[in-house]
């Protein structure tokens, strides 16, 4: 599939320029280079198409290797978010001790 | 009951301080690490965005060479392509972005303000614990020692600390060791991608292409006509601005690749020292490179931006 691919993309240029070397300033005008004129722009809407493919390709393959990675991102985001809740309850604790402290402190 | 809490006091030191928390050096190279992936992750998308831009701006080249009509029907053709194609970037996106989320969560988890919240709410208590004693001794006219306050809030700090720092550290190397498979495996496919598809496809046909509209656009000149040799001069200055595009997306591309190289190993590197129960602050010399790398990657960067911009 891959080999297909790039013979694709290469034969693109490769007729490109076979069709351009026709376009010169003498055929300017003449039926001939209408058609020409019409393969140029057929042949670069392929080249579009191979390069979305390309990218889409290349996003699929993306996409199937990091999949697990945003699982993984998940689980790591619970765990902060459990070492947050660890931590305000540590500060929480400590700052009702203390302000107990200074109640009875008062009352004393 | 004082030799019980003597007991109970040593058992609970040796349980937290028995378990390796991460040193702050090894914190440190995790956060280090992470900010440097997520930085990275955005690369190879600005290549191929900057890619497809050059493209665009080759087609329209020789939208002189055809009839008025047909180069109506070339932009818009060139046009929509240029679109289509973006819209997939946008999609390629989103698997490098799941690399950059694993990289932010990482970041999160290493941040030092988890066990540093501690610390202010803990002082608060050895100071408001001082005060209370002071006024116990005055009403009561007893000698309880001052200073127990600062041994509490000490206390309070080292073990709320130590038990937020070895869960970090667990949990740390559970998922460093759980990634290092991920990361392997999306930098290897980013890697061969980069490789086979924008420097062994792409960027040699866009260079041909370019070559074969200029060739194009200066056969079609009139050689007879009498602004002949000032356009052929436009026409190359245009190409060289365009061949200079390439050449820098192509060395973005390299610096990329290289790039995915190392955080491969610098994650690698970055887990056998999260493993190591020694206690020793080194600097990882993969995330050293790492660092130096993303720097070019983004001097190169900016060089390609810069360039665009001055058109």
């Amino acid at each position: 599939m891959k080999k297909e691919q790039d013979a694709a993309y290469k034969d693109i240029v490769a007729a490109m320029q076979e069709v351009n070397s026709r376009r010169t300033f003498r055929n300017i005008g003449m039926p001939e280079r209408e058609d020409l004129d019409r393969a140029v722009l057929l042949l670069e809407e392929l080249s579009w198409k191979i390069m979305s493919a390309d990218i889409a390709t290349f996003a699929e393959r993306m996409g199937a290797a990091a999949k697990d990675l945003k699982a993984l991102a998940g689980k790591i985001v619970k765990s902060y978010k459990e070492l947050r809740a660890v931590a305000a309850a540590i500060r929480k604790a400590a700052t009702a001790a203390g302000r107990a402290a200074d109640i009875a402190g008062k009352i004393i | 009951m004082k030799r019980y809490l003597c007991l109970s006091g040593a058992v609970l030191f040796l349980t937290v301080a028995g378990c390796a928390s991460l040193t702050g050096t090894q914190i440190s190279s995790i956060n280090r690490y992470s900010r440097l992936l997520e930085k990275n992750a955005e690369m190879p998308n600005a290549v191929i965005t900057g890619l497809v831009s050059v493209k665009y701006d080759i087609e329209l080249l020789n939208t002189g060479t055809v009839s008025p009509d047909q180069a109506n029907e070339k932009l818009w053709n060139s046009y929509k392509g240029k679109e289509t194609s973006l819209e997939k970037a946008g999609r390629a996106d989103a698997g490098l972005k799941l690399l950059g989320e694993y990289a932010v969560a990482l970041a999160r988890l290493s941040s030092k303000g988890l066990s540093e919240d501690i610390k202010k709410p803990s002082e608060k208590l050895g100071i408001s614990a001082d005060t209370l004693v002071a006024c116990y001794n005055r009403a009561v006219g007893s000698r309880v020692p001052p200073g127990i306050g600062l041994l509490l809030s000490k206390g309070t700090i080292f073990i709320g600390r130590s038990l937020i720092r070895n869960a970090q550290a667990d949990a740390l190397r559970e998922y460093a060791q759980e990634g290092d498979t991920l990361v392997a495996l999306v930098t290897e496919v980013l890697k061969r991608q980069m490789d086979s598809l924008i420097l062994g496809q792409w960027i040699p046909a866009l260079k041909a292409d370019l070559k074969t509209k200029q060739e194009d656009l200066l056969n079609n000149l009139n050689p007879d006509g009498d602004y002949t040799a000032y356009y052929a001069t436009q026409v190359n200055k245009e190409v060289a601005t365009i061949i200079a595009r390439i050449d820098n997306l192509e060395k973005l591309t390299r610096d990329a690749v290289r790039s995915v190289g190392i955080i491969r190993r610098a994650h690698r590197e970055l887990l056998a020292n999260v493993l190591e129960r020694k206690k020793i602050g080194v600097v990882l010399s993969e995330t050293v490179n790492l660092y130096q790398a993303t720097k070019d990657l983004y001097d190169t960067w900016h060089v390609v931006t810069r360039f665009k911009n001055s058109e």
